[in-house]
C-alpha cells in the first residue's frame, strides 16, 4: 500500500523529533494528523479532524496510534459511518484518560469507547507505563477485540524509552498494511 | 416566547458573525432579552461576545449531544448584556458523533424550546458551509437573516442559500424564511455597491432591510477587543446601525 495511506495519531502534545512516529514519517512518508491544538486536546475536533483525513486517502488506511491517539482511534471507531474506509490499526501504549487526574483535564474523553473496533489491531502495553497500568490496557485490548502484545518493562513506548526509528514495531506495522 | 433567527450566508466572509454579535447587542440595548448561539467550531461569535472558548465548561456541542441542557450550558455576557451558549473547535465532532443519531437535524430545536421562554431573540450564528449545523440552526429559525456586500459576486452566493432554505423549508421546518436581507459593509461612494445596493431592492423589494452597515474600522477592530462594535464603540457609525437595526427587527416581528 502506498506510504501516504499509513495515518500515525500523536498523543497530546505531539509527537517530537525523536519519537518513533516522527521518523517514520520522514523515513517512510506517513502522514501525520495534524490536530488544531496538542496541547488542550478536544476530543470532538480530533474526531473530525481524522475523519477528515481518512476520507481523504485513496485507498483504505491504516492507523499507527500512540497515547492518546488510541483512544481517538476507539472514539472514532465507535462514531464514523467510514470505519470500512481504515484496514487496520497498530495501537502504541494507550493512555488511560479515566484516571483521576487526566480526567479532570480532559473531561470530554472520558468515558473511553470500549465497543470493539470495526477493524484488525495490535495493541502493545508496557509494564511500567505511567500513563496507563499494565491490566488496564489488557482490558481495552479486550475490548476493542485487539490482539495483545506484552512489550515488558518499557515506560511510555517513546522517544524516553530510547526506540530511536524502532525498528520492531515497524515490521509490526509491516504486516498490518499487508494485504 | 423568543423568535429564532439564523444569520446565514454560505459565503464566507461577509460579516455573519459581526452582525451576529451586534445584532444581539444591539437587542439587548434597545431592552430585548437576547440569546446568541455559536453554531461555528471556529467559536468567533463566542470570543466576539467576551466569552473565552476556551474556558467554557459546557457548549453547544454538549447540548446537541444531550449532555447538557441550554439552561446549563448558557453563559451570560455581563459587558454585552445577552446570554451566550457558545462553541469551541469540540463542535466539529458533532458531524461525525451525530451522523447516526434519527432526527439529528432537531436536536438544536428541542433544546431551545425548551429555554424559548426565556428570550425574546435567539440568533444563531452559522458556519459558512451547508452542514449538520447549520441544518440544525435552519430547522430551528422561524427565519433567515442574511447579511451581504454589495459585490458583484454576492448574488451567486444568494442563490445557493435560497435553493437551501427552500429545502429546509419543504422537508423540514414549514417555519423557515427569509426575514430580510441586509447590506453590511457598504460603502456608497463605490458606484458598483450602489448598483448592486439598487437591485437588491429590485428584485427582493421589502425583503431587503432598510437599515444599511456602513463600512466601519471600529466594528472591524472591535473582535480583537472580544466585544461586539455595539459595545466597544457605541458612538461609530457602524454600532449605530447596528442598533437602528435592531430597533427595525423589533419592529418586524411584531408584522410576524
Amino acid at each position: 500500500m502506498k506510504s501516504s495511506n499509513v495515518l500515525l495519531l500523536p498523543g497530546r502534545d505531539d509527537s517530537g523529533p525523536q519519537h518513533w512516529q516522527t521518523l517514520w514519517e520522514k523515513r517512510h512518508g506517513y502522514v501525520r494528523v495534524k490536530q488544531h491544538d496538542w496541547t488542550r486536546p478536544l476530543r470532538g475536533d480530533w474526531l473530525a479532524r481524522l475523519e477528515e483525513m481518512v476520507l481523504s486517502r485513496d485507498e483504505p488506511a491504516v492507523l499507527v496510534a500512540h497515547s492518546l491517539g488510541c483512544i481517538l482511534a476507539a472514539a472514532w471507531s465507535a462514531r464514523s459511518l467510514n470505519t470500512h474506509r481504515v484496514k487496520a490499526a497498530l495501537l502504541v501504549a494507550p493512555s488511560d484518560v479515566e484516571q483521576a487526574e487526566v480526567r479532570d483535564q480532559l473531561p470530554t474523553w472520558s468515558p473511553i469507547d470500549l465497543n470493539a473496533l470495526a477493524f484488525p489491531s495490535v495493541l502493545l502495553a508496557s509494564r511500567n507505563d505511567p500513563h496507563c497500568e499494565f491490566e488496564r490496557a489488557r482490558l481495552f485490548a479486550h475490548a476493542w477485540g485487539a490482539q495483545f502484545m506484552d512489550y515488558g518493562e518499557c515506560g511510555h513506548i517513546n522517544a524516553q524509552a530510547g526506540l530511536a526509528s524502532w525498528p520492531e514495531g515497524h515490521v509490526l506495522l509491516q504486516d498490518l498494511m499487508k494485504d | 416566547m423568543a423568535k429564532i433567527f439564523c444569520v446565514a450566508n454560505q459565503k464566507g466572509g461577509v460579516g455573519k458573525t459581526t452582525t451576529t454579535v451586534n445584532l444581539a447587542a444591539g437587542l439587548a440595548k434597545v431592552g430585548q432579552r437576547v440569546l446568541m448561539v455559536d453554531l461555528d467550531p471556529q467559536g468567533n461569535a463566542t470570543m466576539g461576545s467576551g466569552v473565552d472558548k476556551r474556558k467554557l465548561e459546557l457548549t453547544v456541542y454538549d447540548v446537541l449531544l444531550e449532555s447538557a441542557s441550554v439552561v446549563e450550558a448558557r453563559v451570560k455576557s455581563d459587558k454585552c448584556g445577552y446570554d451566550v451558549l457558545g462553541a469551541n473547535r469540540e463542535l466539529a465532532g458533532a458531524e461525525v458523533e451525530l451522523v447516526e443519531v434519527e432526527r439529528r437535524e432537531q436536536r438544536l430545536k428541542l433544546a431551545l424550546t425548551a429555554a424559548a421562554g426565556d428570550y425574546d431573540f435567539i440568533l444563531i450564528d452559522c458556519p459558512p458551509s451547508l452542514s449538520m449545523l447549520t441544518l440544525n440552526g435552519l430547522c430551528s429559525a422561524h427565519g433567515v437573516i442574511v447579511p451581504m456586500q454589495c459585490e458583484y459576486f454576492a448574488l451567486e452566493g444568494l442563490t445557493d442559500l435560497v435553493n437551501t432554505i427552500k429545502q429546509v423549508h419543504a422537508n423540514m421546518n414549514k417555519d423557515l424564511q427569509i426575514i430580510g436581507l441586509l447590506r453590511v459593509m457598504f460603502d456608497p461612494r463605490i458606484t458598483l455597491q450602489q448598483q448592486v445596493s439598487d437591485q437588491l431592492k429590485a428584485h427582493f423589494g421589502d425583503k431587503v432591510f432598510n437599515t444599511v452597515i456602513p463600512r466601519n474600522v471600529r466594528l472591524a477592530e472591535a473582535p480583537s477587543y472580544g466585544l461586539p462594535g455595539v459595545v466597544f464603540d457605541p458612538a461609530a457609525r457602524g454600532s449605530q446601525g447596528y442598533v437602528e437595526f435592531a430597533q427595525e427587527m423589533v419592529d418586524r416581528i411584531k408584522k410576524m
